[in-house]
């Protein structure tokens, strides 16, 4: 997934495809280039999901005051 | 004698056990309607606290007393008490029949000046509310697909487990960090509001829950605080309040920007669930599919008309060209001067100039006229100038 596009960003914009295809007077490139798109940002959204467990982690304060966020293992 | 009168009286009516008496008595005192849920304000004296965890005391004013019992599975069983302590009980009067005693079975008990606790906490949520600081217009939305959540909450508390749970279940891939804070005592209050402000200034927070199990009113009273509710508004990330309380509300609740009954509804709530999303995302791709190979299909259609059209017509045109030809043809033919002449038909001529003569008023008497024929020429002179047939 990219950086400068939220996943929820990512879903709307593949809705916005949807809808732009939907006009029958869209030029064929026009219509590759959409598909083109949304095959893609579906297949980042997929793999968005299935991607490797999120982290699960703890704010503990440092000696030196500083909060640092450190891995929680047994909950 | 005394007792004889006694007897025949006895005798006359019902005579009573005294178990029996006991009971009638029990019977119109629980009857009451006033007796079944009454408040009662005095002070304790007597408190004994049985090892069979109920506790046993009396209310006292300066002119009466009253045998209180509270059961050990009543909440407030654990409530803090003291003798001489100032109260007001709430419960129901019973007949404890051993005793021939009537008692007050309590079912809450609060110290005097919580009563004046409670007016403060409604007065304080007036002030806020009248700040605007519940309106709905200001409450953020909470993301559709948060990636970093916040929990703010006890580390040993069974809540947070559940949270973890919740989230790995309905999205494993979401990044969740917990900010260890006290949720009971004294100093939650501040505990939570410095938790807030740390969770909001974190980088890319998405939603901040702050979650605690159930607990009594007491139990919850920093979540009634004015700082909590100010941090809580103050934050920039939008805040889930799962507070477990199903009955009640606590002012936190009522600051934050989503209210879940528990910290486990809080995480349905807010965590999409992942077979929910896949499906959408593929239904999306589908229509996205179906909608390019329609348009391709359009445009093939289209290209197959147009090429029917236009093979239609040429045809149409050579035809017509076709049929133009031979109407030019047969009028060109019609046309030719010999064509007429050998009819019968003759061209007369000026012989001066050449001009065909198509008016009798063209030529003068006496002028020569040359007169073509199919088959050659007449030289003639004009005699006479005849308008008309006659």
């Amino acid at each position: 997934m990219k950086k400068d596009k939220t996943f929820e960003e990512s879903v709307a914009r593949l809705e916005e495809i949807v809808k732009a295809l939907d006009n029958g007077d869209l030029a064929l490139d026009e219509a590759l280039k959409l598909f083109e798109e949304g095959v893609k940002l579906a297949a980042d959204c997929s793999k968005y999901l299935t991607d490797a467990q999120g982290k699960l982690e703890q704010l503990t304060r440092k000696a030196d005051g500083k909060m640092e966020a450190e891995p929680l293992d047994t909950i | 004698m005394r007792e004889t009168q006694l007897s025949d009286t006895a005798y006359s009516a019902q005579i009573l056990t005294v178990s029996q008496l006991t009971r009638c008595i029990r019977g119109v005192i629980e009857a009451e309607d006033l007796f079944r849920d009454v408040f009662v304000q005095g002070e304790i004296s007597n408190l004994t606290r049985h090892s069979s965890g109920h506790v046993y005391f009396s209310l006292k004013d300066a002119s009466a007393l009253i045998r209180c019992v509270i059961w050990c599975d009543t909440r407030c069983a654990k409530a803090d008490l003291a003798e001489g302590m100032s109260v007001v009980a709430r419960g129901r009067v019973t007949v404890y029949d051993k005793q021939g005693q009537y008692q007050l079975v309590v079912t809450e008990v609060r110290q005097e000046g919580e009563g004046a606790l409670y007016i403060a906490l409604e007065k304080l949520k007036a002030k806020l509310q009248a700040e605007g600081l519940f309106e709905q217009a200001r409450k953020k939305p909470i993301p559709t697909f948060p990636r970093n959540i916040v929990i703010i909450t006890s580390p040993t508390a069974a809540a947070l487990r559940d949270m973890v749970t919740i989230t790995r279940r309905r999205m494993p891939s979401i990044n969740l960090l917990l900010i260890p804070t006290a949720m009971q005592g004294t100093e939650s209050a501040s505990a939570v509001v410095e938790s807030l402000r740390i969770a909001d200034g974190l980088a890319d927070i998405d939603v901040i829950v702050i979650g605690r199990g159930g607990g009594s009113i007491e139990d919850l009273m920093s979540f009634n605080s004015e700082n909590v509710v100010r941090a809580v508004c103050d934050c920039r990330s939008p805040v889930v309040s799962a507070i477990g309380h199903e009955t009640d509300f606590t002012l936190c609740d009522f600051a934050a920007d989503l209210r879940a009954p528990t910290p486990s509804a809080a995480m349905e709530l807010i965590v999409p669930d992942r077979a929910e999303i896949e499906e959408r995302i593929c239904g999306l791709r589908d229509m996205i599919g179906r909608r390019v190979e329609r348009i391709f299909e359009d445009r093939r259609q289209t290209r197959d008309i147009l090429e029917e059209r236009l093979a239609g017509n040429m045809a149409s045109i050579i035809s017509k060209c076709e049929r133009k030809l031979g109407e030019n043809v047969a009028r060109l033919e019609s046309l030719s001067p010999l064509n007429v002449l050998a009819r019968g038909y003759s061209v007369v001529k000026r012989m001066k100039d050449r001009v065909v003569v198509r008016a009798v008023s063209e030529v003068q008497e006496g002028e020569t006229t040359e007169t073509l024929i199919s088959d050659g020429r007449l030289i003639s002179t004009v005699t006479e100038v005849k308008e008309g047939w006659a």
